[in-house]
């Protein structure tokens, strides 16, 4: 709703100007913003917090400014004296539903169009008009915040009764819309039928119209409970339900009933009855108790002990001053006051945070820990970042397409804004894939990105940390694998040994996994083509690995062992030898570790596939770094030591020296 | 060697240039080679000089065969040294220098290093939590029972029909767990990504992050709320950078405030990023709610707490002028090496 600033004039004694309403609204964090400025008059809205109910009126918004200046309240004029004394019975089903419903039979109006006066009023605080007596409804809920109805009373059946609505049953709503309702709802019914969908819509079945002239008018007090679960069952949310969501007060319900019989019957003539009512008038005071220490406590401030005294006073509140505390007694309008630090943020408000001074705690060192997860992510950023690996974030959620991609159960969101948003990543490769395909289609024909990330999964429902790394561009596999062993060595896998296995999304080639203390820690593999055609790639570009990082967390924060720098000099001997093509060359290494020579080293320098040699071989030329800790090598054991592996290699694999 | 086989010295000096030259990679291995044919103690000087000395009748067949050979070799080097362009390239110290690789961090992590680096330096420890959360942490023990009109300012994700779990839609859930694994005094923030039913523009993502923070002791107040957040801004955005607390709504701190800071781009003046207003909210704080410690076991007599809640694509925005909130996500690397 928007307010207007002639309207909250009406509402106090004293003048104000526009800017000093505005000032205070800003003081108090309603943040306003004016749609339009006159010189008579200023159209606002504000920032109804969802506790402060009592701000959606003009009633409220005058009451919270009054103790700016010490202004004066003009309550509007609703004073009725019953000039007929028919009543209308009311029943309530459940007063949890409705604590307190009130109605009141006024006979012999004029329902027309209503006055200019009354529509310009309306419509400059953003209502549509109708006719007068729902126009008057709608003024009276703007100044007190009470929603009310107007019935017509001869399409009422005998009586009114407020009841939860019958399963399948159906009402057809002042919107012109049928409602299916369920329990979850409550109706206003007659003896017959649903004839209003409580606190939040009247129905068509009981509307006003031009040729209505008896009137019931009704003002309750609905649980807010209900009604939210009825608005959000119904997807209807209106200006009633908005305010009976968060909350009305009892006094509110009888003013705003005497306040539209007074208008209905000064602009609209006709004769009242009396109030019929039903339910219980909860007792709506709080007193809450402000100990002045815990107020100097909580702000970190002295404030003169007057202040709150007078604030409380001028917001509607008895106050009795103790020697050391404040018993406030809260009116039933401020449901948000439920407690001491809800006074002190009163206080606060009021006294404006600018002037509470700025400090540092004083307070004892007591060290807090960082996560270990919080930990171990960022080193292993810097890491991969050191290699020369570009950090990517991906978003959690993705396209339902890409399901097929997941390995294990996935989870799905039960209300998700699209499909493309809609299934929780149940690991990061796909999710990589996609910024490779995006970056590439923007020219960038090389890339190693990696991402830190969780991925969740659904059999149980959990979450885990995950590493995953792409790769594109030449020799795509084996650069990744380099860099990955490098990773595992600086993440504290002591020793990297591969295992090769089949596996989901990889290509042809296969997989290869590492464990690390008897758990997979990581794989890698060329992905196959299925999903590569997806993202529209070339598979003999791409790698990706994946890693787990849990099994890490503890050894990746160990200090490393100190070794000293070797005393004695190494020696290096190159071997070319051809292979049966499919070697596996971890058990080449694994066979020259088990020849128990001094071997600090072997590393792979030339791979050659081709012409020049038998087309099921395959040439490597490998370094094989010999040292004795003890003592210089002599050339003689060198030798001795070189014969063994060649001979150890066409004992196992026939590997044959290349001429 | 003498006379008689110069002939025969030129014929195997040309075929070995020419395959020498050839392995001869970079700058200095043609440097060897030249000494070695061309230098003044090379193969061509030792023709020449042998050219003296041989009879008349000969010499003037000999000298064009070595004048060629000489023309040979000289045309060889040029030859390859115009090849290999790089290697001349370090002749010319104005050229530029080859383009170097090096890993990048995700500008969301840069931004979130700089925030937690300044917490950490007030004596803050660093904690997570999970992404996906119980209705219970993210709602009901931060003061917002069922049907709180409250949850309607988080649009969530739900996760199963029953609604008790749910991404959660900012890191306040956080707090919960660490009041319930700590005992006060404590400081935390923690760092995480959030989930809200919010339409992707260019202000709004569905997926984002937040850095939340808590402080529980004896006698804090909000006083030190003004004193931690207005260092943290003045850290991030320089000492220059004015801070504004606002009254502001939240279930769970009471007194809740808003705080804005003069905006980074105009410094105040009015500009379009801040609405014309000269001011830029950027987080939402307050005082722990009673009602929340009530929830985990506290006693809200005996303690109280500062909290306060910062989105990291928001303060990435204004520390760098980004534009649009989904340039995060989607890793274009023309982006991604903006912020080296």
């Amino acid at each position: 709703m928007r307010y207007s600033y002639s309207l909250v004039k009406e509402c106090l004694k004293e003048e104000i100007s526009p800017d000093e309403l505005l000032r205070w609204l800003e003081t108090l964090g309603l943040n306003p913003a004016v749609n339009v400025k006159t010189d008579k008059e200023m159209l606002f809205e504000i920032e109804v917090p969802a506790n402060r109910g009592d701000l959606l009126s003009i009633l409220g918004l005058a009451r919270a400014i009054i103790p700016f200046a010490s202004l004066t309240l003009c309550l509007p004029s609703a004073e009725v004296d019953p000039t007929l004394s028919e009543t209308f019975p009311v029943d309530i089903e459940n007063t949890e539903d409705c604590l307190y419903y009130s109605c009141r039979v006024i006979r012999g109006v004029r329902v027309g169009p209503s006055s200019r006066e009354i529509r310009e009023k309306l419509e400059k605080i953003g209502f549509r008009c109708s006719l007068n007596v729902v126009d008057l409804s709608n003024l009276v809920m703007a100044e007190t915040g009470q929603p009310l109805h107007v019935f017509d009373l001869n399409r009422l059946n005998k009586r009114i009764i407020v009841r939860r609505a019958w399963k399948n049953e159906t009402l057809t709503t002042l919107d012109g819309r049928e409602r299916e309702l369920d329990e979850e709802s409550l109706v206003i019914a007659d003896d017959v039928k649903a004839v209003a969908l409580a606190g939040i819509m009247g129905g068509a079945n009981s509307e006003v119209t031009e040729e209505t002239t008896d009137l019931l008018l009704e003002s309750a007090l609905f649980a807010p409970r209900r009604i939210r679960r009825s608005s959000k069952r119904t997807g209807l949310i209106t200006e009633a339900s908005l305010r009976f969501e968060k909350g009305i007060a009892y006094e509110t319900v009888s003013l705003g009933l005497n306040r539209l019989t007074w208008l209905i019957l000064n602009l609209a003539g006709g004769q009242a009855g009396p109030v019929c009512q039903a339910g219980i008038q909860p007792k709506s005071n709080r007193e809450i108790y402000l100990s002045r220490k815990k107020l100097r406590c909580l702000l970190g401030t002295n404030i003169p002990p007057k202040f709150p005294e007078r604030l409380f006073l001028n917001l509607g509140c008895q106050v009795r001053v103790e020697k050391e505390a404040y018993r406030v007694e809260v009116p039933g309008y401020r449901q948000d006051l439920q407690e001491e630090a809800d006074l002190i943020e009163e206080v606060a408000r009021y006294w404006s945070y600018e002037k509470i001074p700025v400090s540092f705690p004083e307070t004892t060192i007591v060290p807090t820990p960082s996560s270990p997860e919080y930990l171990l992510v960022e080193r292993v950023k810097d890491i991969l970042v050191r290699g020369g690996w570009t950090e990517v974030v991906g978003s959690s959620l993705v396209p339902i397409e890409w399901l097929r991609f997941y390995e294990q159960e996935s989870l799905r969101l039960v209300n998700p804004l699209s499909q493309s948003a809609s299934l929780l990543r149940g690991s990061l490769i796909p999710g990589l894939l996609e910024i490779v395909r995006f970056n590439r289609a923007r020219g960038v024909d090389s890339l190693r990105l990696f991402e830190v990330g969780t991925i969740y999964l659904g059999q149980p429902v959990s979450e885990r940390l995950s590493l995953g790394m792409v790769i594109f561009g030449e020799d795509a596999y084996f650069v990744l694998k380099g860099y990955l062993e490098l990773f595992l060595l600086e993440s504290g896998v002591e020793k990297v040994a591969w295992k090769k296995t089949d596996q989901f999304l990889a290509s042809e080639a296969g997989m290869i996994t590492c464990d690390f203390e008897g758990k997979p820690v990581a794989r890698q593999f060329i992905p196959g083509e299925e999903i590569t055609n997806f993202f529209d790639l070339d598979n003999q570009m791409v790698s990706v690995a994946e890693i787990f990082l849990e099994p890490l967390k503890s050894n990746l924060f160990r200090p490393r062992p100190f070794v000293p720098p070797p005393l004695f000099p190494a020696s290096r001997r190159d071997f070319s030898l051809l292979f049966p093509i499919d070697v596996d060359w971890s058990q080449v290494e694994k066979i020259i570790y088990q020849l128990f020579l001094p071997v600090e080293k072997i590393s792979v320098f030339d791979v050659y596939q081709g012409e020049k040699i038998p087309a099921d071989r395959i040439s490597i030329s490998f370094s094989v770094v010999f040292r004795h800790q003890e003592r210089t090598l002599t050339t003689e054991e060198i030798n001795q030591f070189s014969s063994a592996i060649i001979e150890a290699m066409d004992k196992h694999f026939g590997g044959r020296l290349r001429q | 060697m003498d006379w008689k086989s110069a002939f025969e010295e030129i014929e195997k000096i040309k075929q070995e240039a020419q395959v020498e030259i050839n392995q001869a990679g970079d700058l200095s291995q043609q440097e060897t080679w030249r000494v070695k044919y061309l230098g003044r103690k090379g193969r061509l000087a030792v023709l020449t000089s042998l050219l003296a000395n041989s009879p008349a009748e000969i010499r003037p067949k000999l000298g064009q065969a070595v004048n060629e050979l000489k023309n040979y070799l000289q045309a060889l080097l040029k030859k390859v040294s115009k090849e290999k362009k790089v290697s001349r390239k370090g002749k010319n110290l104005s050229l530029p220098g080859k383009p170097a690789i090096s890993g990048l961090l995700h500008p969301l992590t840069l931004t979130t290093r700089r925030m937690v680096e300044i917490f950490v330096r007030m004596g803050f420890g660093v904690y997570t939590g999970p992404d996906i959360e119980t209705d219970f942490n993210n709602f009901e023990a931060l003061n917002m029972p069922v049907d709180h009109p409250a949850r309607d300012m988080w649009d969530t994700f739900y996760l199963n029909q029953e609604g008790t779990l749910l991404l959660r839609t900012h890191t306040s859930p956080v707090q919960i767990r660490v009041m319930k694994e700590l005992t006060p005094p404590f400081r935390v923030v923690a760092v995480g990504r959030c989930f809200r039913r919010d339409l992707l523009d260019a202000s709004h993502s569905p997926v984002f992050h937040q850095l939340e923070g808590l402080m529980v002791g004896k006698r804090i107040s909000f006083a030190h709320l003004k004193g931690i957040l207005i260092y943290f801004c003045q850290e991030l955005f320089g000492k220059q950078t004015r801070v504004n607390f606002t009254p502001s709504y939240f279930p769970f701190t009471e007194p809740s405030a808003e705080v804005s800071i003069s905006c980074v781009i105009c410094r105040g003046q009015g500009c379009p990023t801040c609405s014309r207003t000269g001011w830029l909210e950027i987080l939402g704080c307050g005082m722990v709610h009673p009602q929340v410690f009530r929830k985990v076991g506290y006693n809200p007599d005996e303690f109280s707490g500062l909290a306060f809640g910062i989105g990291i694509e928001r303060t990435a925005m204004l520390l760098h002028g980004i534009t649009d909130i989904r340039f995060f996500l989607q890793n274009d690397l023309r982006f991604l090496r903006l912020f080296t």
